[in-house]
């Protein structure tokens, strides 16, 4: 599920990708030095570790890279980078607050698990590949066994938890 | 006007020829535009995107280095697009130079802080990232590739005149500089001729002693020439309180060697003397200069006194000043009257030679220039002219890839044998019959025969032809075929010849084939190991010439009214008669010489230097021949005296005193010298030598000498092929130079093999990489060790020229061509 959708700063990360793993030379200094900030700068985005301040310095980039560039594919690449940071600006900004609107960062991503419809089956905090769901399994007519809680500095929103709930209780925030 | 292009540039208009990129048009306007991967003196790659200007009707921006002019182009150097451009590539360029300018060496010589200075960039936009590559410290060079910006000049000065052996490696975001599998530059090739270092613009390559010794603005630049070889390359010492931290060429892609560029060692060595040494008791001990002095003037005035004109003497260095070389020899003809004055260019065939040149050229106005090397359609080549003097390896490397066709003479496998569009591998000794024979096949087309006809001596120059012609040599025919057809059908020709490397009959072959051709101006292109071996001999540094090349006999009257003595009419002894054991000298004074290391010879001149009486060695070290001195006296070096140097192909240049010596000039220990006998000289100051030489030569015997044409007969010259004797010969391996103890102390000798005391085979010879082996000859014997090297062909062995084996095993009458030789495990 996730990894079927993608979101803007995705999408934009991967169509810089495949020119840098096949069109990208070197042989002039825009493209060649602009390609690891450009990517450093995605990658936090996706993170959502990056600020305002560094979407300025990717606008900048994708700007001056279109002025400087000696070939058309390296202007290309970047004149398409400003296209979706002037056409998705809400969705790029949002990415600086934490938040990935498509839910595509998996990085962004936070679930919750809905205690009314959970039955404590204990699936998912087997299933969870970063232990990042604690919990005690349902014993009949125990009071004092936890509910399930998923800590989110763990969970890397790999989504595995959200497929294998029979009852759907884990839902997207 | 044809070929001119009008175009406008921030509103003025320019006229420039047609094919010039906009940079340059700026440039005649006095508009700077910046740039960083365009260097002057190399072609635009257009890889940095600095130089964009905004040209009208023009979509995008325009790169200044790469973009030709156009008749009615309107172009914009300093609009906002422009400057946002320009400053967005110095930020992404800062992005990645981790580099601290506080402790940068390159620090105000950089061109990246020059811009980001210039376009007001206070901090940079972009975090900065460390790339985080090791940094190379090889030898005299460091590579911190850190710091470099991908500009590219460094790769491709290498290309046009180096050794060829940096390129980008990877692709993409990982593309850096680096040099075949990254090993270090030694192993690569590499030449050191810090062509790269020149260009650099940031801190990425710098001389390794420079760093730690002084910022741009701390050092003082003094222009002066080298003083190695006959090139005398012009060069830049940058200096820290009189010490020299590093030597610059005057523009970034003019050509420096090795020994140019990072062997200044030698002049600030901790073993230069300082104080005169006096013999006494078998021991040399420290005196004070007036004691030196006195006993100088004393036994050379005994022996004057004792033995006549014939027993006293005087060699000089072909490396000093005209004014140095002009007082010796004053003090010898006019003081002690005695024409036994001669230089070390006598060893070899340099004198002779460039007397032969001058018959053909008229005088060094008619030898070629660097220019005509640049623009000549075919060169050819004779010898290890770019072991000798490493700077025609630049030129000959740029002319080729102007297009010049090349031919070269010469049997080891070098890279002008790679450059070349005919390698024409004569054996050596074959030299002169390969010669004879293209003259003989260019002699068959009708032209050249009726126009050879016309030169004297043609008739016996036909004949000596044809019978040569008839030898065979190892060199394919149809290589000879088409050498011959190079050589007489492109339009202008350039031969350079190391004068002092060949044997006469080589030279002179070669020279007889620029008649045979019409070759007389312009095309004759002389080298030597010697810096001022032109200026030396022309003002009376050879024994049969007076200042001028005055003959002996002739100019001793006339000489008389300038310097208010007769001098001694009779022609003086060669340095060869003066060192053959049993000559009549028996007072010899040495400036700048040393026959024990340098000479070819060495057995029968140690012979020598022990039957003389009185030996005074003037030097800048104790050299070997000083070890066995009466009396040994520091001599200032070129760099300090300055002076007049006439390059070998012909350029006079006069330097300024560059280094500050702590000793006396040459001159004033003659001046000094002469007082103490009575002397009335005028040997006291250089001025006045520099007037004295002006009205007694006019321009320094440079004059065009009288014009003995006519072709040369070549006389004896070797077996052609078919001899299965092993050969050996001298040959210059690049740096060796004529003094190899400065090569030493400038520690440069690591860039030979065993630092440069071994002997080269062929691999296919039956003996392994460094074995130990004695190899003796009718002349000597010397024990070395084996190098073995691809370059040579088989039968021949070859050991440095001006080493210590080369002077055991060679004669000094013949220090050329080959000499049978064995070797055997020692």
């Amino acid at each position: 599920m996730a990894e079927a959708q993608l979101c803007a700063v995705k999408r934009a990360y991967l169509e810089y990708e495949e020119f840098a793993n096949s069109k990208l030379c070197g042989r002039c200094l825009p493209c060649l030095v602009a390609a690891p900030l450009v990517f450093d700068l995605l990658n936090r985005l996706q993170k959502g570790r990056a600020n305002k301040r560094e979407l300025e310095e990717l606008r900048f980039l994708a700007q001056g890279v279109v002025l400087t560039a000696r070939c058309k594919f390296g202007q290309e690449a970047l004149e398409k980078l400003g296209k979706s940071l002037e056409e998705a600006a809400l969705e790029f900004e949002a990415h600086c607050e934490g938040n990935c609107p498509q839910h595509a960062c998996p990085e962004l991503i936070r679930y919750r698990i809905d205690p009314e419809r959970c039955t404590q089956c204990d699936l998912c905090r087997a299933l969870c590949p970063t232990g990042a769901i604690i919990g005690d399994p349902y014993v009949p007519y125990s009071t004092d066994n936890h509910p399930y809680f998923i800590l989110a500095a763990k969970c890397n929103g790999c989504g595995v938890c959200v497929s294998a709930c029979p009852e759907n209780a884990i839902e997207l925030v | 006007m044809a070929g001119m292009v009008t175009l406008t540039i921030d509103g003025r208009e320019v006229t420039v020829p047609e094919g010039t990129t906009i940079l340059h048009a700026a440039e005649a306007l006095g508009i700077e535009i910046p740039h960083l991967c365009y260097c002057p003196g190399l072609e635009g790659t257009g890889a940095c995107r600095l130089c964009v200007v905004e040209v009208e009707k023009v979509r995008g921006l325009v790169v200044a280095c790469m973009r030709r002019v156009a008749e009615g182009m309107v172009v914009h150097t300093n609009t906002p697009r422009v400057r946002e451009a320009r400053k967005f590539v110095l930020e992404l360029l800062l992005s990645r130079h981790p580099g601290l300018c506080l402790s940068c060496d390159k620090s105000g010589d950089c061109k990246l802080q020059q811009y980001a200075y210039e376009l007001g960039i206070k901090r940079p936009f972009f975090e900065v990232r460390d790339p985080g590559y090791e940094v190379k410290d090889d030898l005299f060079i460091v590579r911190d590739y850190n710091l470099c910006i991908l500009c590219g000049r460094c790769i491709r000065v290498c290309r046009t005149q180096g050794a060829d052996i940096l390129d980008f490696m990877k692709r993409g975001i990982e593309t850096r500089v680096g040099t075949p599998l990254d090993r270090p530059l030694l192993e690569s090739g590499c030449d050191f001729c810090g062509s790269c270092v020149s260009v650099c613009p940031t801190g990425a390559l710098m001389e390794k002693a420079r760093l730690g010794k002084g910022r741009e603005w701390e050092l003082e630049k003094v222009p002066s020439r080298c003083s190695y070889c006959g090139a005398a390359c012009e060069l830049n010492y940058h200096l820290r309180r009189g010490e020299i931290v590093k030597v610059s060429s005057p523009r970034p892609v003019a050509y420096l060697c090795a020994r140019g560029r990072f062997g200044y060692g030698y002049l600030q060595s901790g073993e230069r003397l300082t104080t005169p040494l006096v013999r006494r008791g078998g021991e040399l001990v420290p005196v004070d200069w007036d004691e030196a002095l006195s006993l100088v003037a004393e036994n050379l005035h005994q022996a004057r006194e004792r033995y006549g004109a014939e027993g006293v003497g005087g060699i000089l260095s072909p490396l000093v000043s005209c004014e140095t070389a002009y007082a010796f020899q004053k003090f010898f003809r006019a003081g002690l009257r005695t024409n036994n004055v001669d230089c070390g260019l006598r060893v070899g065939a340099g004198l002779e030679l460039l007397r032969h040149a001058d018959a053909v050229t008229g005088g060094p106005e008619g030898y070629a220039s660097w220019k005509d090397v640049l623009e000549a359609n075919v060169i050819l080549l004779v010898g290890d002219v770019c072991q000798r003097v490493p700077a025609t390896w630049g030129y000959l490397k740029r002319a080729v890839g102007r297009g010049a066709k090349l031919i070269y003479l010469g049997f080891y496998k070098d890279r002008p044998a790679r450059l070349a569009h005919v390698w024409l591998q004569a054996l050596p000794g074959e030299e002169p019959l390969v010669l004879a024979r293209l003259a003989w096949l260019i002699l068959q087309k009708p032209t050249y025969r009726t126009l050879a006809e016309r030169v004297p001596y043609f008739a016996s120059f036909a004949e000596e032809v044809e019978r040569l012609a008839r030898v065979e040599v190892s060199v394919p025919e149809e290589n000879l075929a088409r050498a011959a057809e190079l050589w007489s059908e492109e339009a202008r020709g350039v031969l350079l010849l190391p004068v002092d490397g060949v044997s006469p009959a080589t030279g002179k072959a070669a020279l007889n084939l620029l008649l045979l051709t019409g070759r007389r101006e312009k095309a004759l292109f002389p080298t030597s190991a010697f810096v001022n071996a032109q200026g030396v001999w022309r003002l009376g540094g050879v024994a049969e010439f007076f200042p001028g090349l005055r003959p002996v006999s002739e100019a001793a009257s006339e000489f008389a009214a300038f310097w208010g003595r007769v001098p001694n009419g009779t022609p003086g002894l060669s340095l060869t008669a003066m060192l053959r054991p049993g000559s009549p000298v028996k007072a010899l004074y040495l400036l700048g010489e040393d026959p024990l290391g340098s000479y070819p010879g060495s057995g029968s001149i140690a012979a020598k230097l022990g039957e003389l009486d009185f030996l005074v060695v003037q030097d800048l070290t104790l050299t070997k021949t000083a070890e066995k001195a009466h009396v040994v006296l520091p001599l200032a070096s070129l760099p300090e005296t300055g002076g007049t140097i006439i390059a070998t192909h012909g350029e006079k240049h006069h330097l300024s005193s560059a280094l500050s010596p702590r000793i006396l000039m040459p001159w004033q220990v003659f001046a000094l010298l002469a007082a103490k006998m009575n002397l009335e000289l005028n040997l006291s100051a250089q001025e006045l030598l520099l007037n004295e030489i002006k009205a007694v030569t006019p321009e320094f015997g440079l004059v065009p000498a009288e014009r003995k044409l006519g072709f040369w007969e070549l006389g004896e010259v070797g077996p052609g092929r078919g001899d299965s004797q092993l050969k050996l010969t001298a040959l210059a391996f690049y740096p060796s130079f004529y003094r190899q103890d400065w090569l030493k102390l400038s520690g440069l000798e690591v860039l030979l093999p065993y630092e440069g005391n071994f002997v080269a085979l062929s691999p296919e010879e039956e003996l392994e990489e460094g074995a130990v082996v004695e190899v003796s000859t009718p002349y000597g014997a010397f024990t070395t060790r084996v190098h073995l090297d691809k370059a040579l062909p088989r039968g021949v062995a070859a050991v440095p020229a001006f080493s210590p084996a080369a002077a055991a095993l060679f004669p000094l009458e013949a220090p050329w061509g080959s000499v049978p030789a064995s070797i055997a495990r020692a």
